[in-house]
């Protein structure tokens, strides 16, 4: 499917999408459910992409298009937009490349944890992920982790550590002052003063974020590496010539 | 010496607005710090000089700060998988000196040229340095951005991994190997840029993307190490001749620890060529506030002949500029943070009202 093709599709183009990932084409009706439920919060359009595995392409018909109708009928009749990818091979990789093909994707989701790992070591935005209904429980569990344990305690005790050191320092001035300027061994006192401070005011810091809801969005770092291959690489070019002819050992026997 | 210093420090009195002032600064360059690696010095040393502080007091206290903040920057940037420490650590020997080549040079301009010489000397450096390398950080990240952003390893770095030179040195976290020679310029200009004009991560980290070959992700948060162990050694030096002003620095470190953990935590919501961006722009900007400030520096040499009042001027608008280009820098990180953030916040809600 040629996403850029018809005025529709060049609209679609245009506008913020979220990119839903479903394996072996499947998309559940939650996940179909939720996907339409953000959208249209958002006021995002919806990419779907069904990832079949490598080797099935010869397999005749459209896999999963019953679901996938069902997902364009709901997005549709929610006024959103909507379109189909159909692809083959790791879910990872293909997110990646449809991230990097079609512009303004804002996020990933898809129907597991398991998933939502494999995509998320190979994209730089955020990836989600959603149970079934068929684990009521584990759905339920899963929300309440979400609502993760904001530090107030933790906040509360570091941010007292912190305003009493300052206080001790600000109500002392001059006496700090006469002895952190003294130089000689008396230098360790800045130094060790900025690492105490540094301790305890760096971790109110850190808990204050946490409990404002600001945390890291993924910790897996993408790292750019070096496609290697045998032309690039010139250690492995020096190394090729130097080995015998191929034809010499295409048929072992030939000495018979 | 230290009596000079104790003297100069018991003139400065802190008042709310100086504390304030301290404060956001000091948060605003935190901010970008833990973004981008490096920079707010820059903005911090003027502004405290602006206060009324002398210079050297402001250069030390400055620097006694600087080593916490990249501490926690550091340690939060390593929590992500960010940090390359055996790359820090190894980029960090040679700077250490290039830092006392940097110094000794810029004695040396000093005993010839006197203070505005030396002043003059730091301004080209500032201008040069920032136009050719910030030009080309915002021209690759542009690149970038038009082409779908994806970070791809220059020639260069390709290139010099693959030159087989012993020592070679794997560096895990970065996922490259190359070799030790390679990476001893690059140290040592970041050292050399940091004793001229005092921000040495705005060559450590396009060396470290451009010649080394590592990430802007890897770049950025590594050279937080580098500024750390540079920092810590400059601040011992300093508290041995007395200079550092304890309230200064603390309450800069007040606002910066937590720019420094925004900062860093804002590196996880956008793409890699973004902290390029922000580099870039910043550099620029720098630039042209530095170059506003040369003609000053040519008067006091007899050089050219200008009119004090335009003079003071544009020192003003120099001194202007270099605020907004720190203020720019955080404006784009929370800009890109917040954008990033809107589906992600919207998401959990929903997930979690579901």
């Amino acid at each position: 499917m040629n996403i850029k093709s018809d005025s529709k599709n060049s609209r679609m183009e245009e506008c913020r999408k979220i990119l839903v990932v479903g394996e072996e084409g499947l998309f559940s009706e939650s996940l179909i459910d939720y996907a339409v439920q953000v959208a249209k919060r958002l006021n995002y359009n919806i990419l779907s992409v069904s990832v079949m595995q490598k080797g099935l392409e010869e397999v005749s018909g459209k896999p999963g298009e019953f679901l996938n109708n069902l997902f364009r009928m709901k997005a549709e009749s929610g006024g959103i937009g909507y379109d189909n990818l159909l692809r083959y091979g790791d879910s990872g990789i293909i997110a990646e490349k449809i991230i990097h093909e079609i512009r303004r994707i804002g996020f990933i989701i898809t129907g597991s944890d398991e998933s939502k790992e494999k995509i998320a070591a190979e994209v730089t935005i955020p990836v989600f992920s959603v149970f079934t209904n068929k684990n009521i429980k584990g759905g339920k569990k899963m929300a309440e982790e979400i609502k993760q344990k904001k530090p107030v305690g933790k906040t509360l005790g570091y941010g007292a550590i912190s305003l009493a050191l300052y206080a001790a320092v600000f109500t002392n001035t001059d006496t700090i002052t006469d002895y952190f300027t003294r130089g000689g061994w008396y230098s360790a006192l800045p130094i060790l003063t900025v690492f105490a401070f540094s301790f305890a005011h760096g971790a109110f810091a850190s808990n204050f974020w946490s409990l404002m809801g600001i945390e890291a969005a993924h910790t897996d770092t993408k790292v750019v590496t070096i496609e290697k291959s045998v032309k690039d690489d010139v250690r492995s070019n020096k190394v090729a010539r130097k080995r015998p002819r191929a034809r010499a050992y295409i048929n072992p026997f030939h000495r018979l | 010496m230290q009596d000079l210093a104790v003297e100069s420090l018991k003139f400065i009195d802190l008042n709310l607005m100086s504390i304030l002032f301290l404060f956001v600064i000091g948060f605003i360059g935190g901010l970008v710090s833990g973004f981008i690696g490096s920079g707010g010095a820059f903005v911090l040393t003027p502004g405290m000089m602006s206060l009324g502080v002398p210079g050297t007091v402001a250069v030390a206290s400055n620097m006694c700060h600087k080593f916490p903040k990249a501490m926690v920057g550091a340690f939060k940037r390593f929590k992500y998988g960010q940090v390359d420490l055996k790359l820090g650590i190894v980029t960090a020997a040679s700077a250490v000196v290039g830092v006392q080549v940097g110094i000794q040079i810029q004695h040396y301009i000093l005993e010839k040229w006197g203070e505005a010489g030396s002043n003059l000397y730091v301004s080209l450096a500032f201008v040069v340095i920032l136009v050719l390398v910030g030009g080309y950080v915002f021209f690759d990240a542009w690149k970038i951005a038009k082409t779908g952003g994806v970070e791809k390893v220059t020639m260069l770095a390709r290139k010099l991994q693959s030159i087989n030179l012993p020592p070679m040195i794997h560096f895990k976290k970065a996922n490259l190997t190359i070799s030790l020679w390679f990476t001893i310029p690059v140290g040592f200009a970041a050292g050399m840029l940091a004793a001229t004009i005092a921000v040495g991560g705005f060559v450590g980290v396009p060396g470290m993307i451009y010649v080394v070959g590592a990430s802007s992700i890897i770049a950025s948060a590594t050279e937080l190490v580098i500024a750390f162990i540079m920092g810590l050694g400059g601040s011992i030096n300093w508290a041995m001749h007395g200079m550092i002003d304890i309230r200064l620095t603390l309450l800069i470190l007040a606002g910066s620890l937590f720019g420094v953990q925004l900062g860093a935590i804002g590196t996880t919501y956008v793409k890699d060529h973004m902290i390029k961006i922000v580099m870039g722009t910043i550099m620029l900007l720098v630039a042209v506030s530095r170059g506003l400030a040369i003609p000053k520096y040519l008067d006091q040499l007899g050089l050219v002949s200008m009119n004090a009042g335009d003079i003071n001027l544009m020192t003003k608008i120099s001194f202007g500029i270099m605020c907004f280009a720190l203020v720019t820098g955080a404006l784009i990180i929370l800009g890109s943070m917040w954008k990033a953030r809107s589906p992600r916040f919207a998401t959990e809600e929903s997930y979690g009202k579901a």
